[in-house]
């Protein structure tokens, strides 16, 4: 490959340096030749020579490289082997390939001259072969001659450098084209059976040009100046200086007539000359005007790689987030999920049935068949109710709606009404009004059995006792078991089936009773009866509780004060009583406006406030609400009437003295009152409980006597234990209290505690050396001995008796001393991820083991991170995110 | 049934009169979500790993991602471990009473065998056994094998299921307790004055002289440990599988009363004369806890399999039921005789043997409770029949309750007793010898060691809170130098050239300290052993031939 100093050198260093390298480089060359000939024949030769066109070439022209004349398949070799081009890196940007007619010699030259202001990379040396010095040879002679010349002492130089370093030692970028560039041509050369000095020599020279290619280029880049001076002379060749000079100022470019070309005969460099002209005429702007001189090759590779790369760090972006997702993931399955066949499909669960949308034919056509056979699954729509008001007036839908509305919060207001209206009557007022509800519904009954809708009574007796006869004949005296017990005379011998008829008997009469006059058992008699005794029972209760009212006076209440306070009280509650009566009275009396005598009860209330005891009021209203309550229980009500008079005595001590009162159970109340003023309600608690817990014992006892009734075929042990293990059973806890008074077990133990905690104390130790500089020993005085005391203390941290585990809890002594031997198994530093304790000992909680978790959990805790399954495995085809 | 209802904002006026609504209204949530809520929360409940920590605050990212997953296992693991429960296809139950009348503690024995199922009834059983005194006993882990002792010396092992007399010995000897080991194929025996360890064919295999007068044992299964504790009150552990005496710790508290295993951290309690209840460990001379549960001697103790209650009887007449987590007493009841032997079951029942009755309690505990209710009245009941108890104890998954007695032993159907679905990977009770082997093999690859017992044993692998300059304190200073003689006795032990090798390392280092000094003596012995050794052999070849002698 000729290099641009090729033609710089070629003639007058060229024969020069034929003597001095001829040998050398001949040797070297044919040794490169033998040497790379395999490894070239393999990689490309084939294929060259394969191209008959090549071949041809070959045998036609002398010499080797044959590729001015077939530029344009080297520009086909090109695109098609790379490599080539890093062999070749300058010629690409030397002989622009856009303009399809280049012909050798303008190229060369024009390149020449163009190169010069530009870069002395001459790319067109590369297609100036033998054959074209010979044809061109007075340009070239020329052009090359003097520059030549002008460089001789420095090529000088350069050329021995060029020498020495072509001989052996060569750059490495030049080495690495050199192998290649050699590797293409060594086939050549061995064609030409490595005769043509001159080959060896142009190649040799081509090696050394390359150095200095780089060389001149990066010079030449840097140095506008020499670049100027250059084109001196080289305008100097070409013709008048000055004149160039001038025109370069112009027109900037030289044209051929400029070089005194004119009279040229050749074929191509008219062709090119042609173009050219036509170039320089073309002024439209966006047209290809004379395009911009191609960059060096090396720079627009650069460029390229850089875009390359920019390009490739793109599509390579892409896979960034998959990447760290599979880097951070947990587990990893190959062959990739996404590549199976059931990928995004969801196989979690089924999902319903749709009509609307059936996802396959066989659900489509299972849905025909079901919408034909009437089990269709969509719901028939029902049609839209149409709101009409009053007047028969379709409404719209805001106004129905408006309506709703107000009818809701109408409603709302009257549950809330009814609600609180429920609260205030009282159980005597439904009563009444119960009773007027009856009423009513005779009154209806009659007027109805009058207009004969529904049967008179006697009709209805007469059915009843249709029925009453029925039941009695079927269920005894016409079953089987009557029939079959009467044929073989049981009843003389089975004890059973007397028994049975004596039942029989009796359920007989019974019906029969209940059939003839409706008195015995009949259930409304019996409930009216009930409401009856109810408020025959109140009365009862209230005369009770007035005869109660005249008891003997024990010492206490016969103070004064106390008297006081009871009368009282006393006139409240009989205002109270009072009112209940009357309003059972007035039950009777007035029936129709039960409302307005509730309010009149009311009323009434309020007279008894006016009296200053509303704690009294309360608690009566309270007892009064008792009593009504359980009407029929009257020992209840009896006891719980004594639990609320002693209260409502003790509410009024409260207020009046605070001195403790009389009675059984005023005892523990009242020493509660010394520890402070608590109120009515509280002591109401307290003496309910008072009564409960004295109550008890009578209570219990019976129960005890029941179970031992009851359990009498059992062990007889059964009874007592039960009567043991009710805690109130025991009685004898003082007892064994007493037994166990001996020792001061508990006592003992807080001392123990006691001397523990000190133990466990901060210490304070004096470390003071009797003798150091004081005397001991007899003689010394006790004061002077204490003096020495205690001058170096230290003290020892220990556990402060609040700091304790067990400072709070009696009866308990936790050892604060640490476990040495447990510290094996602490760890004994935070390891190294986490930030806390707490997120250390977080991570150890969940154990791993199939004894501690279902199986699912253990299997998938102890899951390797990478799983592989049978199946190839595909690389990813897209980035996953 | 569920009805979707939007509760009224709960607000509270403040002092300065501010509203602060405390449950907002923001619980909209769909009814799915709702439902996997409520999941989530009984999941936690019952098999949750404590409070979550805060994964919000954590800088460090890839520790943060890690500690969410973390997070998220715990709670997928829950969740997993509550959906499992459907698999446990046996449900417990307890006898009922159909009306408020009825008591559970008045059905009889004869009731509930009429009522249940032939191989049911079969488990009721009495073995009258008059002759050799009042019985105790045990069953073994899987619940399969019992092992009858009488007092004055009568042992035997049976299945009492298929009713298999196993092996039987009349030691002629005072037995004071007994105790199979880890499975059915050993059992240990304390005797008049030492423990015996017999196998299932009644064979002595060891004497251990070092239990005298031994009169409470347990045995500690993970830890292979049989702990005894006898009249002198020195608690020992004897290491089954290695045979090695772990600790022996005395109580100074005079003859212990009870004893009895926490199964949940193998903590040992030992009930004393003088009312109180100390908390063993092989790791510690003293008591861990002591805590006074009685005013007189602590008769009888047991803890809940889940260690989070105790209770224990004594002689004042008393049973207290303790919360040994908290160290609380929650409960005491009146015993109308001093109650001799407490059991616990898998379900909570607790069996109270006392004078010639026991009782079955239930409730007397529930974990799911804050304040622990006293109950009024108890769950079973048996006995009254003049046979003195001395020993309850529930049969493991089943509603069997063993009784010891001066008559013999009495098996007892307590209903809802038993832990009704056991885990086979644990404890099988229809294992078959092989698996039995298998399992024995599992048990001691598993086997935990003395070290790890400690009050809660959820300490291992937790971070020691010690400063640095407490455990430069806890250094032991005062420790002797490293004896040399004794570390080189201890490394020339074995083989004839360890020694040398060992010397020959030494020698190399460049140390001259009393080590090395004392390793070059004894290399110096050694050389000249050998040289005089050298010497002898060449004078017995004489000069001629002392070329020849083989030189070393």
């Amino acid at each position: 490959m000729g290099g641009r100093q090729a033609h710089g050198r070629s003639l007058t260093a060229g024969p020069k340096a034929k003597t001095n390298t001829n040998k050398k480089s001949k040797a070297r060359s044919q040794k490169n030749a033998l040497d790379a000939f395999g490894i070239a024949q393999e990689k490309f030769a084939p294929k060259q020579k394969q191209t008959p066109r090549a071949r041809e070439l070959d045998v036609e022209i002398e010499r080797k490289h044959g590729r001015d004349n077939e530029d344009e398949e080297d520009e086909e070799e090109e695109e098609e082997e790379p490599q080539r081009k890093k062999a070749r890196p300058s010629r690409s940007a030397g002989d622009n390939a856009d303009d399809g007619s280049d012909s050798e010699g303008n190229e060369w030259r024009l390149g020449g001259l163009r190169d010069d202001d530009e870069d002395s990379e001459i790319e067109s040396d590369d297609a100036f072969g033998d054959s074209d010095e010979e044809k061109m040879k007075g340009y070239s002679f020329r052009g090359s001659k003097s520059t030549q010349k002008d460089d001789d002492s420095e090529d000088d130089s350069q050329d021995d450098e060029g020498e020495t370093l072509g001989a052996e030692a060569i750059d490495l970028a030049t080495a690495l084209d050199q192998f290649e560039e050699s590797s293409e041509e060594e086939p050549d050369n061995k064609e030409q059976s490595g005769s043509s000095d001159s080959d060896d020599d142009a190649s040799d020279e081509s090696e050394e040009d390359d150095d200095d290619d780089d060389d001149d280029s990066e010079d030449d880049e840097a140095n506008p100046e020499k670049l100027h001076a250059l084109q001196g002379l080289i305008a100097g060749y070409g013709g008048e200086e000055e004149e160039d000079k001038t025109k370069t100022k112009s027109k900037s470019k030289i044209s051929l007539s400029d070089l005194g070309l004119t009279g040229i005969n050749d074929q191509n460099v008219k062709k090119s000359m042609k173009l050219l002209n036509k170039e320089e005429k073309e002024t439209r702007p966006g047209a290809a005007k004379k395009l911009d001189i191609p960059l060096a090759r090396r720079q627009q590779d650069r460029l390229d790689r850089s875009a390359a790369y920019e390009k490739t760090n793109e599509t390579l972006d892409r896979w960034n987030e998959t990447v760290k997702q599979n880097r951070r993931a947990e587990h990893l399955i190959f062959p990739l999920p996404q590549n199976s066949a059931t990928a995004g499909l969801d196989t979690t669960e089924i999902q319903p049935l749709s009509t609307k949308k059936p996802t396959n034919e066989l659900e489509a056509a299972i849905m025909g068949i079901m919408e034909q056979s009437g089990l269709s699954l969509d719901k028939p729509q029902k049609p839209r109710e149409k709101e009409i008001d009053e007047e028969g007036n379709e409404l719209s839908r805001k106004e129905a709606l408006a309506r709703k509305r107000m009818e809701r919060e109408l409603n709302s207001r009257e549950t809330k009404r009814a609600a609180r209206i429920k609260k205030i009557k009282s159980k005597a007022y439904h009563r009444v009004h119960r009773r007027q509800r009856e009423r009513d519904e005779i009154a209806t009954k009659e007027a109805m059995e009058e207009a004969g809708e529904i049967d008179s009574e006697e009709e209805r007796e007469a059915q009843d006792r249709r029925r009453a006869l029925e039941r009695v004949g079927q269920r005894h005296k016409d079953s089987k078991w009557a029939k079959i017990g009467g044929k073989a005379k049981r009843a003389v011998w089975d004890e059973d089936f007397r028994t049975g008829l004596i039942e029989m008997a009796r359920k007989d009469e019974e019906l029969r009773r209940r059939k003839d006059g409706r008195s015995g058992l009949d259930d409304d008699s019996t409930s009216d009866s009930g409401s009856d005794n109810g408020d025959a029972s109140l009365r009862r209760q209230l005369k009770e509780l007035e005869e109660e009212d005249e008891e003997p006076q024990t010492g206490l209440m016969s103070m004064k004060f106390m008297q006081k306070a009871e009368a009282a009280k006393k006139q409240a509650n009989d205002a109270l009583v009072k009112q209940i009566r009357r309003d059972l009275d007035g039950d009777e009396s007035d029936d129709s406006d039960d409302d307005e005598r509730e309010e009149v009860g009311r009323r009434q209330y309020g007279a008894a406030e006016g009296k200053p005891f509303t704690p009294a009021t309360e608690s009566s209203k309270a007892s009064k609400k008792r009593r009504s309550d359980d009407d029929d229980d009257e020992v209840e009500v009896t006891t719980n009437s004594k639990a609320a008079a002693p209260n409502t005595t003790s509410a009024d001590l409260t207020v009046s003295t605070g001195a403790s009162t009389a009675g059984a159970w005023s005892r523990g109340e009242a020493r509660r009152k010394k520890k402070g003023q608590s109120s009515a309600r509280i002591e109401d608690l307290d003496l309910t409980a008072n009564v409960i817990v004295a109550s008890r014992p009578s209570k219990s006892k019976p129960k005890s006597k029941a179970t031992n009734g009851t359990t009498q075929d059992d062990a007889d042990s059964d009874a007592s234990e039960t009567e043991q293990h009710l805690p109130m059973a025991i009685r004898d806890q003082e007892m064994v209290a007493r037994a166990f008074a001996g020792e001061d077990i508990v006592g003992e133990f807080e001392r123990e505690k006691d001397d523990v905690a000190e133990a466990d104390d901060d210490k304070i130790i004096d470390n003071t050396l009797p003798g150091w500089g004081s005397w001991v020993g007899e003689g010394v005085s006790s004061r002077e001995l204490k003096r020495h005391q205690g001058r170096f203390l230290t003290k020892v941290e220990g556990i402060k008796k609040k700091n304790r585990k067990d400072a709070k809890l009696d009866k308990v002594i936790i050892n604060e001393k640490r476990v040495k031997k447990n510290d094996r198994y602490l760890s004994s530093q935070l390891p190294h991820p986490f930030e806390s304790r707490e997120q250390y000992e977080r991570s150890l909680r969940l154990p791993v083991g199939p004894e501690w978790m279902t199986k699912e959990t253990f299997q998938d805790s102890t899951k390797p991170r990478v799983l592989m399954k049978q199946g190839v495995i595909a690389p990813m085809s897209k980035p996953m995110i | 049934m569920e009805v979707d209802t939007i509760d009224e904002p709960i607000t509270k006026v403040r002092e300065n009169g501010a509203l602060a609504i405390e449950r907002t209204r923001t619980e909209i949530l769909p009814r799915a979500e709702r439902e996997k809520a409520r999941r989530m929360r009984e999941a936690n409940k019952a098999y949750g790993r404590g409070k979550k920590i805060n994964t919000k605050t954590i800088k460090d990212r890839k520790l943060r991602s890690n500690l969410k997953r973390l997070e998220y296992k715990f709670q997928d693991a829950a969740i997993k471990a509550k959906d499992a429960e459907i698999l446990l296809e046996n449900t417990g139950g307890f006898l009922e009473p159909e009306q408020e009348l009825e008591r559970t503690y008045k059905v009889r024995q004869q009731d509930i065998v009429d009522d249940v199922a032939v191989d049911t009834a079969q488990k009721r059983f009495e073995l009258k056994l008059d002759a050799l005194g009042p019985y105790n006993f045990d069953y073994s882990r899987n619940g399969r094998d019992l092992i009858l002792a009488g007092r004055k010396g009568h042992v035997a092992t049976m299945d009492w299921r298929e009713g298999k007399l196993g092996c039987e010995l009349q030691l002629n000897e005072t037995v004071r307790d007994v105790k199979w080991l880890h499975n059915n194929q050993y059992f240990a025996v304390a005797q008049k004055k030492y423990v015996y360890i017999y196998d299932h064919n009644g064979v002595e295999l060891h004497t251990l002289k070092k239990h005298q007068e031994v009169s409470h044992m347990e045995f500690l299964p993970y830890h292979f440990l049989l702990a005894t504790i006898g009249a002198v009150g020195i608690l020992k552990y004897q290491d089954t599988s290695t045979g090695q005496l772990v600790a022996e710790i005395p109580t100074r508290l005079g003859k212990p009363i009870s004893l009895g295993q926490n199964p949940y951290n193998a903590i040992l309690h030992v009930g004393h004369q003088n009312g109180t209840v100390t908390l063993w460990s092989p790791n510690s001379q003293e008591p861990h806890v002591k805590l006074l549960a009685h005013k007189g001697p602590v008769r009888s103790l047991a803890m809940d399999r889940e260690g989070r209650y105790m209770v224990s009887t004594g002689q004042d007449l008393k049973m207290a039921v303790w919360d040994i987590r908290m160290f609380k007493e929650v409960n005491s009841y009146y015993t109308r005789q001093p109650a001799s032997s407490v059991a616990i079951s898998d379900s909570g029942l607790t069996a109270v043997g006392w004078g010639t009755q026991t009782t079955i309690w239930k409730g007397l505990f529930n974990k799911h409770t804050a304040v622990q209710e006293k109950v009024q009245s108890p769950y079973m009941a048996w006995g009254g029949e003049g046979k003195r108890i001395e020993r309850v104890k529930w049969c493991p998954f089943e509603d069997v309750l063993g009784l010891g007695h001066d008559e013999g032993f009495s098996s007892i159907i307590v209903p809802g007793a038993g832990e009704a679905n056991f885990d086979a990977l644990e404890v099988n009770p229809f294992e078959t010898a092989k698996q039995r082997q298998e399992s024995e093999v599992k048990g001691l690859l598993n086997k935990l060691q003395p070290d790890m017992i400690a009050l809660d044993p959820n300490f291992i692998g937790n971070l020691d809170l010690r400063s640095d300059k407490q455990r430069r304190e806890d250094r032991d200073l005062d420790a002797g130098p490293v004896d040399v003689a004794e570390e080189i006795r201890n490394r020339a032990r074995g083989k004839n050239g360890a020694l040398k090798k060992y010397l020959r390392k030494q020698r190399k280092k460049n140390i001259i300290d009393e080590k090395r000094l004392r390793v070059d003596e004894l290399w110096n012995e050694q050389q000249k052993q050998k040289d005089k050794k050298q010497k002898e052999v060449e004078e017995d070849l004489g000069p001629a031939l002392s070329r020849f002698s083989k030189k070393e």
